[in-house]
């Protein structure tokens, strides 16, 4: 591995192991739920990077539609994957969350709701690519629904708001109700999932820019060598 | 109610999971580029 | 010019080829009548559900009645590549979307002079309470349902997982629809026009979906 790998890594591992001691030693149990206030760090956090990831999704894809460069497409792909996971991810450890202080693992509220749809819109996402072969046709294809998608998730949000409302409101206008070490110990849980999410996403998009030169590169050598047998059958 | 031992377990699983995942991902990564190398290499021969 | 007149045969088209072998109508409203028939059985008449869920299951009919028939006029309209062959149309390709969209529009309609007045004999919903209000709400909703479902079968015209992906990507985009054609149909059902803002997003749904995707179908259309 180059220097910079390395560099890259042993910080990553930095910030897992401080993030670690905040989140459970550092930070205090809230008053009313106690220690299951600490699932709200990993969920919090990664409800944002399923929310950028999928925005990243939307935002490459237009990029791709105007500039017919390959790269913004590969990263919009990557980057839909990542979000899905999670998004998964929030699903989860909501429904843990759930049920120590609602005492219920799942129930109609408009955020949970929301992203349950999310889940959805993008699973058919990743689906409509992988089940596409052109990979143009597929590139383009997607990046109109990821585009279609983004814009109707804040529509769909308010939807089930007006339809039925128990979701904790952490971020209020007065900003945030907690008190500062809390608040200190999101906001590192942010950067890591932030910085996590770049890092994959870089290597991601560079494992697919790869595959698909490879691909491209074996399917030129395909049809040369079919020219070169003919060219000696006759 | 859930134990703080049992989250800070899971959480910490959490964490070395991804990070071995990371870095098993840059060594694919790096298995891949080697192969498109090769693949690229063995075009030149065809080529000539 | 062109594009209305490239519209109309294009429609035309699809209610001729309709008209001689009804087979879309016939497939789809069997379909349907099986469902209406299942919910009736399973429910044992409606004597013991709210408004709430009759409007509800009205409009999860609907909504499977005309995925149904979506999916089958995609297979028509693929038998000898025909859909590739109409994007050759000698203007805008938009048109190929707005007109799936009228000719669908036309035919879910239909159906559902059919369905709805049978879906209130057989749960024993009495429906007869305001028609304007509700062919109104009926036909809004249907116009954005048909909308969405045009615009994504196109997307999804050369993926091999079609029949299950349309559905799959037609509900999510569509829970505020589905919500707000759910609640303003409840309500009339209770005698009264339901709120505003519900009207409002079914409204801005069809001018979303009949909008956008006439900006966007030059992507869609190459194949």
């Amino acid at each position: 591995m180059k220097k910079w790998q390395w560099t890259l890594i042993s910080l990553l591992g930095i910030g897992m192991i401080v993030s670690q001691y905040l989140d459970f030693i550092a930070s205090p149990p809230e008053a009313q739920m106690g220690n299951v206030v600490r699932i709200l760090y990993f969920h919090v956090a990664s409800a944002i990077v399923a929310f950028t990831a999928f925005g990243i999704t939307a935002l490459l894809g237009l990029v791709f539609l105007v500039r017919k460069q390959w790269i913004w497409d590969q990263m919009a792909r990557v980057s839909a994957e990542i979000g899905m996971v999670y998004t998964t991810f929030v699903l989860i450890s909501g429904s843990i969350w759930g049920d120590a202080v609602w005492n219920t693992w799942w129930t109609w509220d408009p955020t949970l709701t929301t992203t349950l749809i999310l889940w959805f819109l993008y699973l058919a996402y990743i689906l409509l690519r992988a089940s596409i072969t052109d990979r143009e046709r597929a590139a383009k294809v997607a990046s109109v629904y990821g585009f279609i998608a983004a814009i109707d998730i804040p529509v769909i949000h308010q939807s089930v708001t007006w339809w039925r409302g128990i979701h904790p409101n952490v971020i209020t206008m007065q900003g945030f109700n907690m008190p500062p070490m809390m608040v200190y110990t999101l906001m590192f849980s942010f950067v890591v999932f932030l910085g996590l999410y770049a890092v994959i996403l870089w290597i991601s998009t560079m494992m697919a820019k790869d595959r698909d030169d490879l691909n491209d590169l074996r399917e030129l050598a395909r049809n040369a060598l079919a020219k070169y047998d003919e060219r000696v059958g006759s | 109610m859930i134990m703080l031992g049992y989250l800070f377990a899971a959480a910490a699983v959490v964490w070395v999971g991804t990070f071995f995942y990371v870095v098993a991902l840059l060594q694919r990564q790096r298995r891949l580029r080697l192969e498109l190398e090769d693949v690229k290499r063995m075009l030149e021969e065809i080529k000539e | 010019m062109n594009f209305w007149r490239v519209l109309w045969s294009m429609v035309g088209k699809d209610l001729r080829i309709e008209w001689r072998t009804k087979q879309l109508f016939i497939s789809s409203l069997s379909f349907a009548l099986l469902l209406v028939f299942l919910m009736g059985l399973v429910l044992y008449g409606s004597g013991n559900m709210t408004r709430f869920a009759d409007a509800g299951l009205l409009w999860l009919l609907i909504m499977m009645a005309g995925l149904f028939s979506l999916n089958r006029q995609d297979d028509k309209e693929r038998w000898d590549g025909a859909i590739y062959a109409a994007t050759l149309v000698p203007t805008d390709r938009s048109v190929l979307f707005y007109a799936r969209v009228i000719s669908h529009l036309l035919f879910v309609a239909v159906m559902e002079i059919v369905l709805v007045p049978l879906y209130s004999v057989v749960l024993g919903t009495s429906i007869q309470v305001a028609w304007g209000p509700i062919i109104l709400v009926l036909l809004m909703g249907t116009i954005g349902f048909v909308a969405v479902g045009a615009m994504l079968t196109s997307l999804a015209l050369t993926s091999s997982l079609r029949e299950i992906l349309v559905p799959l990507m037609i509900f999510p985009l569509s829970v505020p629809l589905l919500l707000g054609a759910v609640e303003v149909t409840s309500s009339i059902l209770q005698g009264n026009w339901g709120k505003g803002v519900w009207w409002a997003v079914i409204g801005a749904y069809d001018v979303l979906f009949l909008g956008l995707p006439g900006l966007l179908y030059d992507f869609i259309a190459e194949v």
